[in-house]
């Protein structure tokens, strides 16, 4: 590509764009995640600007993400003892994104189902509002996630902040009725983030402030932890890294719709890793790909990655130079932009449709959900995934046993005997065909069992036929195997026809074909006609 | 098929009943000393587990017992969950109430769609732990809880106190299990034989070998204590871990046995089953147990076909509590450890293992991290992982199938709008109108994928039709990746024209919403109909 002043101007537009929409955003998940609003601008410059230089797209922003800081909150009060603690596992989860990408195992995050991304999505956004509920009336922090939350709400409106709901309010009220024709120009958290400062600013005193924010560049945190703590903090770093692969790649998919480019999932969870150990190691908070501020980047004009990088350079100077104007925002302003982006994450539109979707749809869905609310984020995808798969599997069967036919073959048309029509029965048929045709997996392997054995005594000799089959999964093969153990068993003989490419590869990777003798395995019909009428002695 | 019970049919029960005993009365007793429970909860475990799991299972051949995945959970409970006997024990009922529960729900059905490589790559987990965790006994020294790693870390020191005498039993056991003559086997079965050699040598020559020790004789009784609410919900997580493990070993035993009876089982109410009989083995301070081929299939080959089978072996297995007890005290615990470490050697997947150079490289992946994570971290976590990357790994083979079964193609206006008539002023090779065909299932596997090949042809045309004509099957992500391409074409000011959609694939389209921005004029049957609707957005 060549690099013009077009496209200079187009990523400048889409950087400025980008950086207007981030800075409420980087503020509210700092705050939220028990970090500290400046925890939110030093992640969204060193992830913004490492992804972005590093990554595998070239339009995709970074900044923090609803489930890292929703993940980042329980670390900070769960597994991390203190401030260091809690930047090594962000650090540690960095380098496992890393460890992803370079193992190649980024394509495959794109396979997670539709309804258990809807279902993660969705409980992440009533994490969201519950959590934010508190700040919103005024009320300090709970720990303990949505439960702590919502333990902790009775007090909350006991002791009503009203200044903090007035400003909170308004917050969401003008970020939720900002006129769309204005959003080009200014964008909406930006507008009502400003709304809700003033008020504070102005009238409201009373509200609860963000506070002693650290002025100046960020500085290198470092403090080596203990072993015996890395240990520990592995499992928070995988659930770290996990999440924010899967933000992240999320995100790519929608630059690379609205692109028409091709994103490499592989080199963008490298990118996203070095950025998540920079952000730990300045002390901010962790980050992914962002929806929101990607497609916003490229309807501004947004091409390529100079775009990301001067979003995270004028954070940069924003944080230097209004570091000190920050103090004074209301924390129940920024509780109000977060209210309105968990509302946002909820899937509404999937959720106005449960009466209509499938059931087990809906099953995967909700409990994924339900998951994600009450137990946690990786429990949630990670039963949501085994349930999507269950269930899938489930309607796989149903096809694929549509995909097989067992017939007999008439003895006097197969064989073609020409002994005295009187002795033969016309409707005696020795050889069976047993056909698979298309693909099979573990979702039929075990019907297909009961099914074929019961045909396999009824004859003599049995052919299957692999000509229409295009992939055995490693089920499947075994299922082959246990097929001939039972022609073994009752001594029919099998004959294997057709067997070629991918389905070839598999039976013999799992030595399925090993009592098979050689000339047993042929290609066509008219060869198995002739094995067959030599083992029945016609 | 209703079975008529005749003299036959009880003499293969009783047969049957009668081996597989023979089987579980020494791994009872192993495993019972293996868990940590005592040799005697492992026999009061195979009596609840084995009566209860074939009086109101839904396999008729099935024999429960204790198992070496039960074993290996329950030793993890006692050591890190439990403080007590009485809250092991109420974990291992609430387990067995899980378990009925998952039965009433009709989960059971949804075990078998367990890929063959995580069953293989567990199973052998399994056998390297057993293996693992008899180590030490074998070498006379005391177990120590922490699985694989614990077991590693104790060796040094239990190398430093062999008891010459517990490695002599041992060595003799396992040398008479693993050489015991095949002919011999189906009238002795090996692990009977290898105990029995080695506690005669304990008992005549190696005297200093540790033994078993007291074992309660007479029935057993009621272990009821209740323990306090917040133990409860602290035990509902092993107690999931015990009922997930046991139904998922019980229903792939089931599987085996179908296959030698050519009967069908029903999985639902196998769980039931063995939920029952492992809410009874925890009630009598039993260990708990599942269904396993190990006594299942002995008990086939040896005739037995009814449920009678199961309660003969567990009566049996009372009467020798009762008769036996005694004797049970003086047999070396390096015995034991040797019939498991044959035991955990059998359980491996040799067959596989022994071809990890030609499997395929997903397959190789799933089956190492199942393993892997059985062995050093624990069996939930390599079913749930070893299930999510098997389904990936499959998604990853589908998608190149599913793609190849899509096809974009530009329909040339001379053939499509005109069917063929040269048309003055037409340009030959134009092609206002593009048709994207869905052949097949369409799944989360290709959907990604789908988005970004077709969403450019979309762009090039007027009018793009999406042909469901010979599409059997679309999942959730497919769907919504229809609709983001219709998005595209809305967007690209295209107009979209659906056709031939049908059946399943109609039902799903339709729940998600996902053709809410095509006119309902625009969705038809054929491309007949498509044509016309065309024509006069082109302006033809």
């Amino acid at each position: 590509m060549n690099y013009d002043l077009k496209t200079l101007r187009g990523d400048v537009s889409g950087g400025l764009t980008a950086t207007v929409v981030a800075l409420p955003f980087a503020l509210s998940f700092g705050v939220a995640s028990g970090l500290g609003a400046a925890a939110g601008l030093y992640g969204a410059i060193a992830v913004g600007f490492f992804a972005a230089l590093f990554g595998g797209t070239r339009t995709v922003i970074s900044g923090p993400a609803p489930s890292m800081t929703v993940a980042m909150a329980v670390i900070v009060t769960t597994h991390a003892a203190n401030l260091t603690e809690a930047l090594s596992i962000v650090v540690l989860g960095g380098l496992l994104q890393v460890l992803l990408g370079a193992l190649g195992a980024g394509r495959f995050v794109i396979y997670t189902p539709y309804v258990v991304v809807s279902g993660f999505m969705s409980g992440i956004g009533v994490i969201i509002m519950a959590i934010e509920a508190l700040p919103f009336l005024g009320a300090p922090p709970a720990p303990g996630g949505f439960m702590g939350a919502i333990r902790a709400l009775p007090e909350a409106v006991g002791r009503l902040n009203a200044d903090a709901l007035g400003v909170g309010a308004a917050t969401l009220a003008a970020f939720a009725f900002w006129p769309r024709r204005f959003a080009r120009f200014l964008p909406p958290p930006l507008v009502a983030l400003a709304v809700g400062s003033l008020l504070g600013v102005l009238w409201l005193n009373e509200a609860p402030t963000i506070g002693r924010m650290p002025t100046g560049l960020p500085e290198l945190q470092l403090g080596l932890p203990s072993a015996g703590f890395l240990l520990g903090a592995l499992q928070p770093a995988i659930v770290l890294a996990l999440l924010g692969s899967i933000d992240s790649l999320l995100a790519a998919l929608v630059a690379d719709s609205l692109t028409g480019s091709r994103h490499n999932p592989n080199r963008e969870l490298v990118g996203q890793g070095i950025g998540n150990v920079a952000a730990g190691l300045i002390g901010g908070l962790p980050g992914a790909g962002a929806t929101v501020s990607t497609v916003t980047n490229i309807r501004a004009g947004g091409q390529t990655r100079v775009s990301g990088m001067l979003r995270a350079v004028l954070l940069l100077a924003l944080l230097l130079g209004f570091g000190p104007y920050v103090e004074s925002v209301p924390l129940a302003a920024l509780a109000g932009v977060l209210m309105k982006v968990g509302w946002d994450i909820v899937d509404w539109r999937l959720l106005a449709r449960l009466r209509h979707i499938r059931r087990e749809h809906l099953f995967v869905m909700l409990m994924t959900l339900g998951l994600t609310v009450f137990v946690d984020l990786l429990t949630a995808v990670a039963i949501g995934l085994i349930a999507a798969g269950m269930a899938h599997a489930r309607h796989l069967e149903r096809l694929e046993i549509d995909n097989v036919v067992s017939v007999p073959m008439l003895d006097h048309i197969f064989l073609g005997e020409t002994k005295d029509a009187g002795e033969v029965n016309p409707y005696a048929a020795r050889v069976g065909l047993v056909s698979l045709r298309g693909s099979f997996t573990v979702a039929s392997s075990h019907e297909l069992v009961a099914a074929i054995s019961a045909d396999i005594k009824d004859h003599e000799v049995v052919i299957f036929d692999f000509t229409g089959a295009t992939h055995l999964d490693d089920s499947a093969a075994m299922l082959i195997r246990r097929l001939m153990d039972v022609a073994a068993q009752e001594r029919t003989a099998f004959i294997v026809m057709g067997l070629g490419g991918d389905a070839a590869r598999t039976l013999r990777a799992f030595d399925v074909l090993r009592d098979a003798p050689g000339e047993r395995v042929v290609e066509t019909l008219d060869e198995a006609r002739e094995i067959a009428k030599k083992i029945l002695g016609v | 098929m209703k079975l008529k019970y005749d003299l036959d049919t009880f003499r293969g029960d009783l047969f049957g009943g009668v081996t597989a005993m023979v089987v579980a009365l020494p791994l009872s007793l192993a495993y019972g000393v293996a868990s940590g429970m005592g040799a005697a909860a492992g026999l009061y475990g195979a009596i609840a587990v084995g009566f209860f799991a074939a009086v109101f299972g839904g396999t008729a051949t099935q024999i429960s017992g204790p198992t070496a995945p039960m074993a290996i959970v329950m030793a993890v409970i006692i050591t890190t969950y439990a403080k007590n006997l009485t809250e092991a024990l109420t974990v291992v009922v609430m387990g067995g109430l899980l378990q009925a529960l998952l039965g009433v729900l009709k989960l059971g059905r949804f075990v078998a769609y367990t890929p063959y490589v995580v069953v293989s790559g567990f199973m052998s987990g399994i056998g390297v732990l057993v293996m693992a965790i008899q180590v030490l006994p074998f070498f006379g020294s005391t177990p120590v809880p922490g699985g694989a790693v614990g077991m590693i870390l104790a060796l040094p020191e239990a190398l430093k106190h062999i008891n010459p005498s517990a490695l002599g039993v041992g060595l003799v056991t396992l040398g008479v299990a693993v050489f015991w003559p095949p002919r011999f086997r189906k009238i002795l079965p090996t692990p009977l034989v290898g105990l029995f050699a080695g506690t005669l040598v304990g008992v005549l020559w190696l005297k200093g070998a540790p033994v078993i020790g007291e074992v309660p004789t007479g029935l057993p009784g009621l272990q009821i204590g209740l323990p306090s609410l917040g133990f409860l919900a602290r035990a509902v997580e092993p107690a999931l871990i015990l009922a997930l493990i046991g139904s998922v070993v019980s229903l792939l035993t089931c599987l085996v046995a179908d296959s030698l009876t050519r009967t069908s089982h029903d999985p639902d109410r196998e769980l039931i089953g063995q939920g029952v009989g492992n809410a009874a083995a925890g009630l009598i301070g039993g260990l708990p147990g599942a269904g396993t081929p190990v006594y299942t299939v002995p008990n086939i080959r040896s005739g037995g076909r009814t449920r009678a089978a199961g309660a003969i072996f567990a009566v049996f297995l009372l009467a020798i509590l009762l008769g036996l007890g005694p004797y049970v005290e003086s047999i070396p615990l390096a015995a034991l450890a040797g019939v498991l470490i044959k035991v955990g050697w059998d359980i491996i997947d040799w067959r596989l293992l022994t071809r990890l150079h030609r499997i395929k490289r997903e397959h190789l992946f799933v089956l190492l991290t199942t393993l892997l994570l059985t062995v050093f971290v624990d069996l939930i976590s390599a079913v749930a992982i070893g299930l999510i990357v098997a389904g990936l790994a499959h998604a990853g083979q589908l998608e190149n199938l599913e793609l190849d079964s899509v096809v974009s193609v530009p329909l040339l206006d001379q053939m499509f709008l005109y069917e063929g008539e040269e048309v003055e002023g037409v340009d030959p090779f134009e092609a206002r109108v593009g048709m994207v065909a869905l052949r097949g299932s369409f799944t989360v596997a290709s959907s990604k994928k789908l988005v970004r090949t077709i969403s450019l042809d979309i762009k090039d045309h007027e009018v793009v039709i999406f042909n469901f004509t010979e599409a059997t099957y679309i999942d959730d992500s497919a769907a919504m990746v229809i609709k983001q391409l219709i998005d595209v074409a809305t967007e690209e000011d295209t107009e979209s024209i659906v056709i031939g959609l049908t059946g399943d694939v109609a039902e799903t389209l339709d729940a998600l919403d996902v053709l809410r921005e095509v006119p309902p004029e625009r969705i038809v049957e054929n491309l007949d109909e498509a044509r016309e609707i065309a024509k006069p957005l082109i302006g033809v």
